[in-house]
């Protein structure tokens, strides 16, 4: 990410990482540059791209799981077609051209009011899942129902 | 801090906790402008510390969940989130 400057290069760095996960780029182009604008803001005033949709405190540590992919995508995207802000969408949206509306918000209340609390552990649950047949990886609580990219069951998450 | 902006329908105070970066956000107030709703918003990421803070506990007492936008309605019904027809609906 340190490369990144503009919100071109962002564009071809997040559609290149959703590819890779097999999950698209919304398909409304005015409103992905609006969000990459809202990322690069992100960027230059917090030193990561964290979540245009959400409140970054400043400190990584708090935020770290705001970070665009942040932590509740994967889980929102299989519950709801697309994340909380609707950059990315799932490949179902994406084809069949699905109309996408504003989601309930999945962050622990706890953490999106975190910034009025004295700081509580912001360690999570999510860990990461490996996909045994194609490697793919998961980010969540749980495993996925089956894996986004090669459709095995959640047995084979490891 | 607080923006206003003017609209000829100014029946309903119409209150907006926002985020400069959101794009649901966005939306919202264009369509609260679209539709010439008066209302006021303010921009929760460009504050600072304790100002931010006061502002945080306010959106707590009415969207205990929290997300952007939280929008006041008559100071009593909140609307969370992009919702056109929600907003539509209470404003008739």
């Amino acid at each position: 990410m340190e490369n990144i400057k503009s919100p071109q290069e962002l564009r071809v760095f997040l559609e290149t990482n959703a590819k890779d996960k097999g999950y698209y780029l919304n398909q409304d182009t005015s409103f992905v540059n609006a969000l990459l604008e809202g990322l690069i803001r992100n960027l230059n005033r917090y030193g990561y791209s964290s979540c245009p949709c959400r409140l970054s405190t400043g400190d990584y540590a708090l935020d770290s799981d705001l970070i665009c992919p942040c932590r509740y995508m994967e889980n929102d995207i299989q519950k709801y077609g697309s994340c909380f802000c609707a950059l990315y969408v799932s490949k179902d949206v994406y084809e069949n051209k699905k109309t996408i509306s504003s989601i309930p918000e999945s962050r622990p209340k706890e953490k999106n009011f975190d910034v009025n609390y004295s700081h509580v552990s912001s360690k999570t649950n999510a860990k990461e899942w490996k996909c045994a047949v194609c490697g793919y990886k998961y980010l969540g609580d749980n495993p996925p129902e089956k894996c986004p990219k090669c459709g095995a069951s959640r047995k084979f998450f490891k | 801090m607080i923006k206003h902006v003017e609209g000829s329908n100014d029946k309903h105070s119409v209150f907006l906790y926002t985020l400069s970066t959101c794009v649901w956000c966005k939306k919202t107030k264009q369509f609260l402008l679209d539709m010439g709703i008066k209302y006021s918003y303010i921009d929760v990421d460009l504050l600072e510390g304790a100002q931010q803070n006061k502002v945080m506990s306010e959106i707590s007492a009415v969207n205990p969940q929290g997300g952007f936008p939280t929008i006041l309605i008559d100071k009593v019904k909140t609307v969370v989130g992009y919702q056109p027809e929600a907003i539509k609906e209470i404003l008739q």
